[in-house]
């Protein structure tokens, strides 16, 4: 019953930001010792004070919560009908940045667009192709044509070709 | 009057306004998109006038100077996305108000807030850029470290509903811009060894996560009916008589804003969105509004970062002092042309400066008519479906977060942000003073060391200098008023209860 009554955002959200709060002051003594030697304003004095105010605060965070009780469930809601599409866009944007320099710019891009369309049921899969290549495209155009963003080219291709 | 004239002349060629115009376009679409920002888009450009005459150049480096500023509205209202730091405070109520169908009207309020102030800070510009700049002057590092405190709390305290949390939020956006090299003593703070991170926190990845991809992921895992079709009402892209009579007075006080803080170096116009905003809320009978969609929420900051502009060219011509990026970069465009900003610039180029001038104003009605036919086109994105529209957002937000320093690293770190900021977020914890804490972060820090360097180390010299004790009493009051007000409004409760009694 007591922990049932530690279940409160508040309470659960401030000894997070204590943990947190915690480190920043112990990473910050390592690079104030780094700059021991110097002359001047320590580089720990400005995390530390920042890393104490947050403490405090949190602490706040701690007694509010307790006068509440508990009123905190999961905050993900794995049974959600869109649950797999948000891990779906949290896993396919980091294998997108994993696989971009190898894949290149506009395979990568096309594939993901082109997916996460069909994924949703957006369009059906002719509509979604046409949608995923004239964006891209777009982009392409904007992004590298005119504003001379350097996508990568994809060292599959490189290899295919004996490049 | 003659030096007006021929100005003027020179401005109204055809040439010159396509000129203008082109500007303008390039900086309304660049400041649309994440992850590129005006700075960059006017040092791309910049070797393009090295064949133009100066003042062709610079009219085309004025012209998407304050279409960058305007055009990072236009993603914040329609994405949650805001196109650069400025406008954060825009997505306060411009996204509720495109949740709410209202995205043509929330874009034609913000050209009109951006036209007034651009205007407004350009008036200035022309009439008392001299006493300004001197003014400008008198900020040193202990004025600068309390203004900042001054526009943090304010924000923690006006534009977030819990105190605590906000105060939280704005520290935690400090400690971001912590991370990297220490510039003093060449220290690596908070980068586990990364190379990545040694130059800091990069900005495109880390407002892409905490404002795009959060805001797919609560649209995605909210209620289902969310993600239905939002019908648009795009068919009033200027705003009524009634919609500009209700946000004269928060455009009036964000020119006044937006200029004076555009006109100290390095401050510039996030600060200026800041306290615009918070001083709208804070002045308003029912501040409880600002954040649900209200067109005065979108007024305030717009006119003050468009007004900047004017202010921040106030150091820049009459002193020869760039006070942020934009204006470093198009000190060189006026150098290549072997031409010096400062006091001599008014004695040996009067009519340039003149050009300058009319240009400027030009320029405003430019983007303006870029935003009011955003405002009738922009929100068609909205109208299509939800199913087809949030796919291609989260590919623009990778696009923006690779674009920023085409590194997939921060495409890693935007997902990182987006998630954190989705917790967060569910923990009560808001985002825009995370943001912005982060922006203002370097320099709260290097001009807090600057002044304890100054003071031998006593806190003292933030009570001792009366611009500083001033921004404290602001800060106090600001802190205070809250507490006061719900404490007034606990009281009146009450006495509704005591009556009711009776």
């Amino acid at each position: 019953m007591r922990f049932k009554r530690l279940l409160n955002k508040d309470i659960v959200a401030g000894i997070a930001l204590i943990v947190f709060s915690l480190w920043v002051i112990w990473e910050a003594r390592e690079f104030a010792a780094a700059a021991a030697r110097f002359r001047g304003i320590s580089p720990a004095l400005f995390p530390t004070i920042l890393a104490v105010g947050i403490i405090l605060l949190a602490c706040v965070m701690i007694v509010r919560g307790l006068r509440k009780g508990r009123d905190w469930q999961f905050t993900f809601d794995f049974h959600h009908p869109n649950a797999a599409i948000a891990l779906g866009l949290v896993a396919g944007t980091a294998l997108y940045a994993l696989v971009l320099e190898f894949l290149g710019f506009l395979l990568t891009t096309t594939l993901y667009t082109l997916v996460f369309i069909l994924w949703m049921k957006g369009a059906r899969t002719l509509r979604a192709l046409i949608i995923a290549c004239a964006t891209v495209g777009a982009i392409y155009v904007v992004f590298h044509t005119l504003m001379f963003v350097p996508f990568p080219k994809g060292e599959i291709f490189s290899l295919l070709l004996g490049e | 009057m003659d030096v007006i004239w021929s100005a003027s002349l020179q401005v109204f060629q055809p040439h010159m306004i396509l000129i203008i115009l082109l500007g303008n376009f390039i900086g309304v679409v660049i400041g649309a998109l994440p992850g590129i920002t005006g700075s960059m888009a006017i040092a791309i450009l910049l070797p393009l006038t090295f064949s133009m005459s100066a003042a062709e150049g610079l009219m085309l480096l004025l012209g998407i100077y304050p279409g960058g500023i305007f055009g990072g509205s236009i993603a914040a209202i329609l994405m949650n996305l805001p196109g650069d730091p400025p406008a954060v405070m825009t997505t306060l109520d411009g996204y509720p108000m495109a949740q709410k169908g209202e995205a043509g009207r929330a874009i034609g309020i913000a050209t009109t807030a951006s036209l007034l102030g651009s205007l407004f800070g350009i008036l200035v510009l022309i009439v008392i850029a001299p006493t300004l700049a001197k003014f400008a002057l008198k900020f040193g590092p202990p004025e600068y470290f309390m203004l900042c405190v001054f526009g943090l709390s304010s924000i923690a305290a006006v534009a977030t509903r819990d105190l605590t949390t906000g105060f939280i939020a704005c520290m935690i956006g400090l400690l971001f811009g912590e991370v990297g090299m220490d510039p003093v003593f060449s220290v690596q703070r908070f980068t586990f060894g990364q190379v990545n991170l040694q130059s800091g926190l990069p900005f495109g990845p880390l407002i892409i996560g905490l404002f795009g991809l959060a805001e797919l992921l609560r649209q995605i895992l909210g209620p289902l009916e969310q993600l239905q079709l939002r019908v648009q009402q795009i068919r009033k892209v200027f705003p009524s008589r009634k919609d500009l009579k209700t946000c004269m007075p928060a455009i009036l006080r964000g020119s006044i804003i937006g200029t004076v803080i555009g006109a100290l170096p390095g401050a510039g116009a996030t600060i200026a969105s800041i306290i615009s905003y918070n001083v709208a809320a804070g002045t308003d009978r029912n501040p409880e509004r600002f954040g649900t969609g209200v067109i005065e929420g979108i007024a305030a900051p717009e006119s003050a970062n468009n007004a900047s502009v004017g202010g921040a060219l106030i150091p820049l011509l009459t002193l020869g002092i760039p006070g942020s990026t934009i204006t470093a970069i198009l000190i060189g465009a006026f150098m290549v042309h072997d031409i010096y900003p400062g006091p001599l610039l008014f004695r040996d180029h009067l009519g340039l400066v003149y050009v300058i001038f009319i240009g400027l104003i030009v320029a405003s009605f430019g983007f303006a008519l870029f935003g009011f036919l955003s405002a009738r086109f922009a929100p068609l994105v909205l109208k299509a479906p939800p199913a087809i529209v949030t796919p291609l957002i989260a590919v623009f937000c990778l696009v923006g977060a690779y674009a920023s320093n085409g590194n997939p690293w921060d495409i890693g770190l935007a997902i990182f942000f987006g998630v954190f900021a989705y917790i967060i977020g569910e923990f009560g914890i808001p985002t825009p003073p995370i943001i912005l804490g982060y922006v203002l972060g370097p320099l709260v820090e290097t001009n807090f060391r600057s002044s304890l360097q100054l003071s031998q180390g006593s806190l003292m010299i933030f009570l001792t200098r009366p611009i500083c004790l001033v921004s404290l009493i602001l800060t106090i009051v600001i802190l205070l008023y809250p507490i006061w007000k719900s404490r007034l409004h606990e009281g009146i409760l009450s006495d509704r209860g005591s009556l009711d009694k009776l």
